[in-house]
């Protein structure tokens, strides 16, 4: 048993290994290139606490596509859903008048969250009943939610809603910690559970290997794909939950080009695009990897443009160790 | 400097995988014109051997000499170029390309110096292949709608399609029927005539007496012996490969009939086999064989629920079974162990475990999760019962060998309970030793009430283990044999059409 666990970390370190170390990389040159006389240094607990909270949507929204992409799948439609859901939400807390507020914000959760399941919904009966490929049904609804997201507010941010909307995505349950960051380790953990621990996650994973042997297993292959799909999309709105909450606002415009970091923070993470390999431990990885980039080049003084090209060239660089990796 | 009485040495050679010792200094001998059987269990070292000579795997030490001159193969390109031609176990097509397109890929044949395809020479030198191994293939169609066994005739037609002198065969008979098997052997003696050395893979003993000219046998990776094929016997190259004495090959026991479990009547598919009716018994193994192509495994995923039938019912235990997919299917405790392991029998990218309780997760999950303790214990106990050779149930299957993944299509079966139990072809590329307890354990299944079909082309086999025999012949069953009346002669002459019921 010993020696299992033993076998089981050695694998890990094998799996995470170069991604953690070029974490740590990472925050030390950025702790060495930007130290300042006065502020506490970028390696320090509240500003990586506060880069965590600004990369809990993303998280989210990530878990959800993990699973999406072991089973071979990608889901594109993902930002604008972000965007629709935050909306939605917003809305519906903007009729309360300042009345009965919470009650008025958990409906509109409930609201964006049903929004979600359509969504998804939607993209399983396309994938899976009329056999579209996850890209093409994916891509459509992409831009007609962003259409739905337009034309439900002419286009223009939701706005201003009371002070307790803020709630999900800046107030702090114990000090530095934000709900949001909270809502995103749960469900980091929720999603290992799932994927490594049920038995849905064990045939999402069977599916993306082999979807041929998976049926003939007996798995259920439409059901199972259509689960992700919501899986992934109520994910997302409750990523789109958080963000509008972050922002006090409900904007159609928000989420765009969002799907494709999503990715790339999962595919860092080593989660293969053609299925059946991946884990949600790599996906966070991943995510911490481009964010702590991001922030760390601003921390030090880079703007949007050289930020572009950094990531570009650490996505490169994550699929390149990747490949090595497997020879 | 070696003896250059031999095309091809290789001496030494050692390979390892991870918690692995693949080959142990192992040692091969190859003479122009000789048909060379290298034999040994799963997991022996065979085709880790043959891939080091092929490029397409570095070994770790060794020498290999080619004409006495030493070489060092750097990449299946390379092979090629050293005149190594190599028909890999698993096969190694690309599935939309047609069969032209893939004996020629890599080395399309051009108008002049165009970049252009020549598609007219290519198709006919395809043809000429494909005449010269006696297959009758149209060279347009694309690979994905062949069979098995002609997808196996274009590896082979692939393979000579370079001019090589070292050809090598892992398992190609294991999908060929009688007849491309004439054929393949035909085309053998006349490789062999011209000078070419050729190393011939095989779990089929009686094709090394056929065939083969030398005998190298290999056991946990090392070199044990090589002799010429007229110095041996069945029993001697068994004990050989074995280390021990094999008390039976065919070990069958009888148990008494009991209730239908499964009735069959008048199922039907169009365009793959029409109005078949049977029924199986507790206690019983039946067989259903027929030449490949018969519409065996067609009828057998008919029942199944992979392919939807066009007519006909099904019962079980019976009653009407509504099976309308596979996931129907083993809710009503019926199981296919498909013939194609490598892509509808096993998930390569996960684990011996993983593999092993796919199909019954169920039975394992307590409350919201899997028991993980619990479903190692289900693997480890398979592994052992099977003795699937892997570091552990954790090894990826893509790592184990043919027939060690055979064995874990197998135990995912086992596993899952069925109380009828279909088995297209289950020993396929399995060795001697490990068909015999694969037997057994069919015996054990039966006792415990199970029934058996079992679709299988090997005739010995059929006629060694089963209580009756079903027949197809061209979509329609042809007959049935009972075991007392069963003969190779009787079952081929149905099975070619030239008598009509038993
Ligand atoms: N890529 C790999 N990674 C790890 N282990 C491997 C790999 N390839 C082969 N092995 C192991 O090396 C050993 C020899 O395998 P090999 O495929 O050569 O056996 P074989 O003699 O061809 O058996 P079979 O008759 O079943 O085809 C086996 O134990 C197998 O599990
Ligand atoms: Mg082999």
């Amino acid at each position: 048993m010993a020696e299992a666990r033993t076998q089981a970390f050695k694998r890990a370190l094998i799996a995470y290994g170069p991604l953690l170390a070029a974490l740590i990389l990472e925050i030390a040159v950025f702790e060495l290139l930007g130290r300042r006389q006065d502020n506490p240094g970028f390696a320090s607990i509240p500003n990586l606490i506060r880069v965590l909270g600004q990369s809990a949507e993303f998280g989210v929204m990530a878990v959800g596509m993990t699973f999406v992409i072991i089973t071979g799948g990608i889901d594109l439609s993902i930002g604008s859903l972000m965007a629709c859901g935050g909306v939605v939400c917003a809305m519906l807390v903007k009729r309360s008048g300042g009345d009965a507020v919470a009650l008025y914000i958990v409906a509109g959760w409930a609201a964006a969250l049903v929004l979600g399941a359509l969504s998804g919904s939607i993209s399983g009966l396309l994938i899976t009943r009329f056999d579209i490929p996850p890209f093409i049904a994916t891509l459509a609804l992409m831009s007609s939610l962003r259409g739905v997201g337009n034309l439900i507010t002419d286009g223009k941010p939701i706005s201003p809603l009371p002070d307790a909307y803020q709630w999900l995505g800046r107030q702090q349950i114990v000090p530095h910690i934000p709900v949001s960051v909270a809502v995103f380790l749960i469900v980091l953990a929720g999603g290992m559970l799932l994927l490594n621990h049920t038995q849905f996650g064990r045939h999402v994973r069977a599916i993306g290997g082999n979807e041929e042997s998976a049926r003939l297993s007996g798995v259920n292959i439409a059901r199972v794909k259509w689960r992700v799909y919501i899986l992934c999309s109520m994910l997302t709105i409750i990523a789109g939950l958080i963000l509008s909450s972050r922002l006090g606002a409900g904007s159609p415009k928000v989420g765009m080009g969002d799907e494709l970091g999503v990715i790339a923070a999962v595919v860092v993470g080593g989660t293969s695009l053609s299925g059946g390999r991946g884990s949600i431990g790599g996906t966070f990885v991943g995510l911490l990897v481009v964010s702590m980039l991001n922030s760390g080049l601003t921390w030090i003084g880079v703007e949007t443009f050289g930020q572009q090209v950094t990531l570009g060239l650490v996505i490169l660089a994550a699929v390149l160790l990747d490949k090595l990796k497997s020879w | 400097m070696a003896n250059s009485e031999f095309i091809l040495e290789m001496l030494q050679i050692t390979k390892r995988f991870p918690g692995v010792l693949a080959l142990d200094k192992a040692n091969l001998a190859l003479r122009p014109g000789e048909v060379h059987c290298l034999l040994g269990e799963n997991g022996a070292g065979k085709s880790t051997m043959m891939k080091i000579l092929a490029g397409a795997q570095p070994m770790d030490s060794g020498e290999i000499f080619i004409d006495g001159e030493p070489v060092v193969i750097t990449s299946p390109h390379h092979a090629q170029q050293l005149g190594i031609s190599m028909i890999y176990q698993e096969f190694n097509l690309s599935p939309y390309l047609s069969v032209a397109e893939n004996i020629f890929l890599g080395r399309e044949p051009r108008i002049g110096r165009s970049p252009f395809i020549d598609w007219k020479r290519m198709y006919r030198d395809s043809e000429e292949i494909l005449k010269r191994i006696r297959v009758d293939l149209d060279v347009r169609r694309p690979v994905n709608e062949l069979s098995v066994a002609q997808q196996q005739m274009v590896e082979i037609a692939k393979a000579l399609s370079v001019q090589a002198k070292i050809i090598v065969m892992d398992e190609p008979s294991a999908t060929l029927t009688d007849h491309e098997l004439v054929a393949l052997f035909d085309l053998i003696r006349t490789l062999r005539a011209s000078g070419i050395g050729l190393i011939y893979i095989s779990h089929r003993l009686e094709e090394v007496f056929e065939i083969g000219d030398q005998v190298t046998v290999m056991r946990d990776g090392q070199h044990v012996a090589t002799k010429p094929a007229s110095s041996m016997t069945r029993e001697s190259i068994i004990r050989m490969m074995v280390g021990r004495e094999l008390t039976e090959e065919y070990p069958k026991e009888f148990f008494k009939l009991g209730e239908e479990r499964l009735r069959v009547e008048g199922l039907s598919r169009e365009g793959a086999f029409k109005d078949v009716s049977f029924s199986l018994r507790t206690g019983e193994i039946v067989a259903l064989t027929g030449l490949v192509g018969a519409g065996r495994t067609e009828v057998a995923r008919a029942i199944f629920g992979a392919d939807r039938k066009t007519a006909g019912q099904v019962y079980l235990d019976g009653k009407p079974a509504e099976i309308r997919s596979p996931q129907d299917a083993i809710k009503n405790g019926l199981g296919l162990l498909t013939e194609d392991r490598k892509n509808q029998g096993l998930v390569l990218g996960m684990t011996v475990r993983e593999n092993t309780t796919l199909s019954n997760l169920s039975a394992l999950v307590k409350g919201l999760f899997i028991n993980r303790k619990f479903e190692r214990s289900v693997a480890e106990k398979y592994v052992h019962e099977l003795q699937i050779k892997t570091p552990s149930i954790e090894q990826v299957v893509q790592n184990l060998s043919g027939g060690n993944q055979q064995k874990v299509v197998l135990a995912k079966w086992l596993f899952t309970q069925s109380r009828v139990l279909i088995f297209d072809e289950p020993t396929r590329g399995i060795d001697v030793g490990a068909k015999a307890e694969i037997f057994k354990l069919m015996n054990a299944l039966v006792s415990r009430g199970v029934a058996i079909l079992m679709i299988s082309s090997e005739l010995p086999e059929v006629l060694g283990m089963c209580d009756r025999v079903l027949v197809m012949h061209e979509g329609r069953l042809a007959g049935q044999l009972m075991r007392n009346e069963a003969s190779q002669e009787k079952i081929m002459h149905l099975a070619t059409g030239m008598s009509s019921a038993a």
